[in-house]
């Protein structure tokens, strides 16, 4: 069997499961989607997805047959859920005013090692594609 | 087209954000356990499975099938069960319940991508037992799909209802095994064309007829169904058609003028194990017939040494194509392939090792093709050799006067035989000189023996 | 400084250049003191000086002598020099000397707007530099003219960033301009010298290219040479000598292209008014020494007349193009949103109505009429907003004390400008850098840090710290500038790099700019591979047009004779780009595979590679072997052929060869006169047609008098015994059959199918074979009879092998000649050693026995003599 057809080999994956987008976008949102992929990539990885965005919005029943062949339903990352998750009041009250604005990776990095025990373990495929940020887990909430 | 079940809506409403973290967290846990129960332990879970089938968790949970699963996926995955090795059998069993006792189309389509990857997997590790086992699960989860309006509904929450985007719809789903068809079968392979792997390609035709009976016994009249199948009849058609090239090829490759046997041979076994698989139709049985046959002819006429050895290995090797060629022909299919049919048969039986049963061979000739020239001389000196057998024997007997009364009957019926024996070769072959030779020899013993011919 | 790259619009008449801002909001175009926003495509000699004059100097020499060279782009990729003064040079030496100008200018113009704004900037951070540029190309140039534009870039001393197709650069603009992020774009480009059609959809401000089409030799010069033509008539008719040879006669080539610009100026003149008066005295001297005076009149009708069929031919290509993005995409003309005209010689009135009739209303685009804006600068700046695009903004430190290679350059990946009260800010640090950088922080002037994240470091393919910052907040409308530093564990800082960010007013203009999912450009021509089919070569696509690149493709073939070379003949639509040819040992099984991948990468650079038998092989995609120039007499020739197969063509083949081939002609018999490289093109596009149809049989085979004789050798033996069953069926069954044969047959025959006459023949031949079989298996093959007939049927076939490979024509093609008159040898000295001479050592007197199996074998050994001559006509070719 040449490379091309191992069932492990991600080229062969349906591009909706690989990269985690919900197959009943539409040709704009999935544009959406991927352009903002798109941009943290590597010249590299940006051609792979650059072929995917191809794929996927040239010919609208090819999209629809791609579609139909990924598994139901959106796939967002724990990661982005957790995001989008409001977040609990804050307990330290204003003593640090640091002015400036906290994102969500500060606040990742402040919460210690993926390998803890009792610790959430985060898998890294959960992330999109970055390849250049690692996050670190989540400690226990204050 | 009934609907198996209520519409179910493609895609669940929104939820709040934290029942989404919470059903993600829950998929987490519950999907390896699934995946490798599923695939009866064959299929390990990849790292974003959790991720992509978090939405058949939370269709799986709203199933009257998790009632009969969820209690052991869920103790299996928090540890409190143990997995026992065999409980693959009594799991086979737990499925099916699980499916006569329903499962939503959205669970099902789930089921059918899941199966189909199951299947895949094994293929790559060559386990055609399990691969059989996933195809048809797959393909009855597709079709359990395809028993409901889910499909329907689903095109136009993607704002695709047209009939043309439907009829290609699930094109994708022969595709793999089309494609494992010619590979197996060295179609697209040029630097080896006839290598083949036939288990791959028994798998593959196998796996692609299954889907076109299945299809066919639903009695669906759901256009993407039907489209694939007349997409399955069409792949069969262009493969059959291709091996036929390949085979024309090899045989025009074939360098007569110092003939090697088991190079004559190749094409013939080469054909023969790959319409093993594949059915032979009447155009197959005729082709490969035809080119044995000629090569047949080309042979006697260089008169190598090692014909007499040489031949029969070719017939042989060509041996399944003219007797299904010689069935069609007695069917009525395949006119003006009699000669040809014939001629092998001949062959056959000239060159048979044993004399006994060769009239066999010419019987069947004539059969095919009547009036078949030199069928009709074969055989017609066959009856004069078996004449000659009977006649021997008669002369033994020394008398009309000393016979007893069972060696008369006997004698009367040897010389009858004899008769119709004579009678037949003449018919068959008249120009066949020895007849009037041994028309005075008989008419002699009957007159020797009393026994004159009556009619 | 900011290293920004431009975009250059090469063009046959005219050039220009512009840069995008590096906040993305607007893009500065090269205008001269006079405002001009092109430059002329001309590069001249100044003898007196010495010197190269490029553009507008260039231009005003246009009179003087030597001529400055114009319309140098119809030549890019051809390897014929052309005199600049004392200098020979290449069309993409003298195209490199046009954009070195443009660069150069365009350096000065942003020094002195660069000038206005150094209280904002006193270091000079954020000067702009330039030495990067997009270079556009038509959609239809061929490879060797694509990599002649990018040698023009690189001699210019440019580093290409890449090239990008003229519609597509179009589009580009009107939808950054209009703020388009969606739609379905037509572009017409109709340039001096070469005419595209692009459609190109917009999705979500990503660009796709679903269809491409055109002509490289069709332009708004050809429009002037018709009218120069028309005024060369009637001053003929006034009297003077003007019977010119433009090919041959240098003299007569400047009288011509004096013509030729006044004709332009008509033109021109013709946009705005219906009659334009030409009046010139003493143009030049005629033949007979004569001062040559213009006086006439020319009507706008009579100037529309000449020019109908070169517009209709623009438009057949655009249907092409709909028929193509039908295909790909399910794109036809009702889902066209805006048609756009490009290119100076969309002026022309004429050109904008049949586009509208054609194109526009009630069955046609969306829009109501075709759009022109900026149809001579939209190229150019599209161009601009790709090269940003491609390149991201970069600032660059350099150490005046350092190499060059100690400059450290900074590039942001992310949009500088946003509407929105957040951006993200994603980019890469390149050059010296210490090891040790851990973080990030973005700073604003005032030192609060507004964010910081981790640095990620990464060596393949080349060191670069990446940064990502998801959320920095721009609280108000405006320019807001940051330092990015670069600090190590400790915190200390070790680069750092002013930069800054935009937020636009909430109505400020969408300005699409389509940046990491477009693919702009496609392949706008099938590449082929030629293969052995069965009896003569056939045509395997490889890549075929609309390809997006970058694209890789492998193949398998193999070889399909035992020559002892392979020829890998690769063909762009009709024209051989490269031909590669590898040697291998003769005794190379057949079948030996051979591997092939193309390569083609986003600027349109080809490469191929692949092995045969272990032996690998690699070659770039570089400009043919000049092409033999033809004289009037082999285009005489020519034209006497499409005659003679005209004649013998009938019905609907008749039409189609004629619409293939008319406008052919016709171009020749005009371009004889007036434009000699345009005659080469026609010719050798009229070959390329001539030999689909040389091979193509004009009548069906097999002919019908041999069917005739075959049914009626059938009929003879089937009926003459009523008693008898040949083939086992009876007369009854036979006259079934054979009446629906002849229906068969004779339906097939009267409607020319080839396929079904082809299976009704073959049905009467296996029918007539079977039948024979019987009848001839008893004859006595014992006879010396026979034996006799036997030998004189080899003997005659040996003879006429031996005579069909003396007669055989060798290929036009110099190394597959070369190929044939080897394996003509073989086979010459094969058919003496093992046919001829066996068949003389034969005794037919003697055992008929012994001598019968001789003559088999010697039998098989003409089948094989013979297969061997039928693939001379496509040896060293490959099969699939």
């Amino acid at each position: 069997m040449s490379e091309h057809d191992r069932p492990n080999n991600p080229a062969r994956q349906n591009p909706f499961d690989r990269l985690g987008l919900d197959p009943s976008l539409s040709a704009a949102q999935l544009t959406e989607r991927l352009q903002r992929m798109a941009e943290r990539l590597t010249p590299e990885k940006r051609d792979e997805v650059r072929a995917i965005w191809r794929e996927l919005t040239l010919k609208d029943s090819e999209r629809i047959k791609l579609a139909f062949f990924a598994h139901p339903g959106s796939s967002e990352s724990i990661d982005e859920l957790r995001r989008k998750v409001a977040p609990a009041p804050p307990q330290i009250a204003g003593e640090d005013e640091a002015n400036f604005e906290a994102t969500v990776f500060d606040a990742l990095l402040e919460f210690g090692d993926s390998n803890q025990p009792g610790g959430l373990q985060i898998d890294e495929s959960l992330l999109p594609d970055a390849g250049f940020m690692r996050i670190r887990s989540e400690g226990l909430k204050p | 087209m009934k609907p198996r079940q209520n519409t179910t809506l493609p895609i669940p409403p929104e939820r709040a954000p934290e029942r989404k973290l919470l059903a993600a967290l829950r998929a987490k846990t519950l999907v390896p356990t699934l995946i490798e129960v599923l695939s009866r332990g064959q299929v390990k879970a990849r790292e974003d499975d959790a991720r992509i089938l978090r939405d058949w968790i939370e269709s799986l949970h709203a199933d009257p099938g998790w009632n009969i699963i969820g209690a052991r996926i869920e103790a299996l995955a928090d540890g409190s069960a143990k997995r026992a090795p065999h409980a693959s059998a009594d799991w086979t069993q737990l499925w099916a319940q699980a499916v006569a006792a329903g499962w939503s189309p959205r669970s099902d389509h789930h089921h059918a991508l899941l199966f189909a990857r199951f299947c895949d997997e094994a293929l790559s590790k060559t386990d055609f037992e399990h691969a059989e086992i996933f195809w048809k699960e797959s393909v009855a989860a597709w079709l359990r799909v395809l028993d409901s309006d889910y499909l329907d509904a689903w095109l136009k929450g993607m704002g695709a209802a047209d009939l043309k985007t439907r009829r290609h719809l699930l094109e994708p789903l022969i595709a793999a095994r089309v494609s494992q068809l010619r590979r197996g079968l060295s179609l697209e392979n040029a630097a080896n064309p006839t290598a083949l792997d036939l288990p791959q390609t028994r798998f593959a035709w196998q796996a692609l007829n299954h889907l076109a009976e299945q299809i066919k016994a639903s009695g669906t009249g759901e256009p993407a169904l039907l489209a694939l199948g007349e997409e399955v009849a069409r792949a069969r058609g262009e493969t059959q058609a291709d091996i036929l090239r390949q085979f024309a090829r090899m045989i025009d490759a074939l360098d007569l003028s110092s003939p090697d046997i088991e190079a004559l041979r190749a094409p013939f076994l080469w054909a023969g194990a790959i319409f093993d698989i594949l059915p032979m139709d009447a155009a197959v049985a005729a082709r490969v017939s035809d080119a044995a046959v000629d090569i047949g002819w080309k042979l006697r006429k260089l008169k190598p040494d090692d014909l007499d050895t040489a031949m029969p290995k070719l017939l042989n090797a060509a041996r399944p194509f003219n007797d299904a060629l010689e069935a069609f022909i007695l069917e009525g299919e395949a006119f003006g392939h009699n000669s040809t049919c014939a001629d092998f048969l001949v062959f056959r039986g000239e060159h048979r090792a044993r004399s006994k049963g060769r009239d066999a061979y010419f019987e069947r000739a004539i059969a095919v093709c009547p009036g078949h020239r030199n069928a009709s001389m074969m055989l017609s000196y066959e009856r004069l050799r078996a004449l000659s057998d009977l006649l021997l024997r008669v002369r033994m007997v020394p008398s009309a006067i000393t016979m007893l009364p069972g060696t008369a009957t006997r004698v009367e019926s040897a010389i009858a035989e004899a008769w119709e024996l004579l009678d037949q070769a003449e018919a068959l072959y008249p120009s066949n000189e020895t007849i009037q030779e041994y028309r005075q020899q008989l008419a002699h013993e009957a007159e020797r023996l009393g026994r004159e011919k009556s009619s | 400084m900011i290293n920004r790259p431009a975009g250059i619009d090469l063009g046959t008449t005219n050039s220009a250049i512009a840069v995008m801002r590096p906040e993305g909001d607007d893009i500065w175009l090269l205008q001269d003191r006079l405002r001009r926003k092109t430059v002329p495509s001309m590069v001249g000699w100044n003898p007196e000086t010495a010197e190269f004059v490029v553009g507008h100097h260039a231009w005003n020499r246009r009179v003087l002598q030597p001529q400055p060279i114009a319309s140098i782009k119809r030549k890019m990729g051809s390897q014929q020099r052309v005199e600049v003064g004392p200098h020979k040079l290449l069309p993409e030496e003298v195209s490199a000397k046009t954009i070195e100008n443009l660069v150069v200018q365009m350096r000065g113009f942003l020094e002195s707007l660069g000038d206005l704004e150094t209280d904002k900037d006193p270091q000079g951070a954020h000067r702009i530099h330039i030495d990067r540029a997009v270079i556009t190309v038509p959609a239809y140039f061929d490879a060797p003219q694509i990599e002649a534009t990018r040698r023009a870039g690189e001699l210019a001393g440019v580093e290409v960033l890449g090239l990008l197709q003229e519609p597509t650069a179009a589009a580009m603009y009107y939808a950054f301009k209009n703020g388009i992020g969606d739609g379905n774009f037509l572009v017409y480009d109709l340039g001096g010298g070469t005419f595209d059609v692009s459609i190109i959809r917009s999705l979500m401000g990503e660009y796709q290219v679903l269809a491409v089409d055109g002509d490289n030799f069709l332009g708004g010069d050809d429009f002037d040479r018709r009218l120069a033509e028309k005024l060369r008539k009637h001053l003929i008719d006034q009297g003077y000598k003007l019977d010119l040879d433009v090919a041959n006669n240098a003299e007569d080539r400047t009288r011509f292209t004096l013509l030729e610009r006044i004709a332009r100026e008509v033109k021109e003149a013709l946009t705005s008014s219906e009659v334009q008066y030409v009046g010139r005295r003493d143009i030049f001297e005629d033949q007979a020494g004569q001062s040559v005076t213009l006086d006439l009149e020319v009507g706008r009708n009579e100037f529309e007349e000449l020019i109908e069929d070169l517009i209709d031919q623009s438009l057949d290509a655009c249907h092409r193009a709909l028929a193509q993005s039908k295909e790909q995409a399910d794109v036809q003309l009702g889902d066209i949103d805006y048609v756009l005209l490009v290119g100076g010689s969309t002026h022309v009135p004429r050109v904008q109505q049949k586009i509208a009739a054609a194109l526009c209303g009630t069955d046609g685009a969306r829009g109501e009429r075709p759009l022109i804006d900026e149809p001579d600068t939209c190229v150019a700046l599209g161009a601009a907003i790709h090269a940003a695009n491609l390149s991201g903004v970069q600032w660059v430190q350099q150490d005046d004390a350092t190499s060059p290679d100690a400059a450290r350059k900074l590039t942001i990946t992310s949009a500088l400008s946003t509407r929105s009260e957040a951006t993200h800010l994603v980019g890469f640090l390149e050059g010296a850098l210490p090891d040790t950088i851990t973080s990030v922080a973005l700073a604003r002037p005032n030192g609060e840090i507004a964010s910081i994240c981790r640095a990620e470091t990464i060596r393949e393919p080349s060191p670069q710290i990446r940064f990502e910052f998801d959320a920095v907040a721009l609280s108000q409308a405006g320019r807001h500038d940051f330092v990015l530093e670069f600090c190590e564990e400790s915190g200390e800082c070790l680069a750092s790099f002013p930069i800054f960010l935009q937020r636009l007013a909430d109505d400020a203009p969408y300005r699409p700019t389509g940046s990491a999912l477009s693919n702009p450009s496609v392949l706008a021509k099938d590449i082929y591979l030629e293969v052995a089919g069965d009896a003569a070569p056939d045509r395997f696509l490889l890549v075929p047009r609309g390809a997006s690149l970058p694209t890789r493709q492998e193949f398998r073939f193999y070889t399909a004779d035992r020559s002892g070379a392979v020829l890998l003949r690769l063909f762009q639509n009709r024209y051989p780009i490269r031909t590669i040819h590898l040697e291998i040992p003769p005794e190379t099984e057949l079948g030996a595979p051979v591997n092939l991948t193309i390569e083609i990468d986003e600027s349109m650079t080809m490469i191929a590679n692949g092995d045969v038998d272990g032996q690998a092989f690699s070659a770039k995609i570089a400009p043919p072997p000049a092409q033999a120039m033809r004289n009037w007499a082999q285009i005489e020739a020519l034209l006497d052929q499409t005659a003679a197969i005209r004649q013998k063509l009938w019905g609907l083949e008749q039409t189609h060869f004629a619409k293939r081939v008319d406008f052919l002609v016709a171009g020749i018999h005009e371009t004889a006169r007036t434009d000699p490289d345009k005659l080469q093109v026609l010719a050798r596009r009229l070959e390329s047609v001539l030999e689909d149809y040389r091979n193509r049989q004009t009548e069906l085979t097999p002919a019908y008098p041999r069917y005739s004789t075959l049914l009626n050798a059938i009929k003879r033996v089937v009926y003459r015994d009523a008693t008898a069953r040949p083939l086992g069926r009876s007369i009854e069954e036979w006259h079934t059959h054979l009446a629906s044969i002849e229906k068969d047959a004779d339906a097939a025959w009267k409607a020319r199918d080839q396929e079904a006459w082809g299976q009704a023949f073959d049905q009467v031949q296996a029918t007539w074979e079977s039948l024979a079989q019987d009848e001839y298996r008893f004859q006595s093959t014992h006879t010396a009879e026979y034996v006799e007939r036997l030998y004189l049927g080899l003997a005659h076939h040996c003879e006429e092998l031996k005579k069909t490979v003396d007669a055989f024509t060798l290929s036009s093609n110099p190394e597959v000649e070369n190929l044939q008159r080897r394996e003509i040898m073989r086979l010459k000295a094969d058919l003496e050693d093992d046919l001829e001479e066996p068949l003389r050592a034969i005794d037919t007197q003697a055992d008929a026995a012994t001598v019968k199996p001789k003559l088999a074998k010697l039998t098989e050994t003409a089948a094989r003599l013979e297969k061997r001559v039928s693939e001379l006509a496509t040896l060293g070719l490959v099969r699939r």
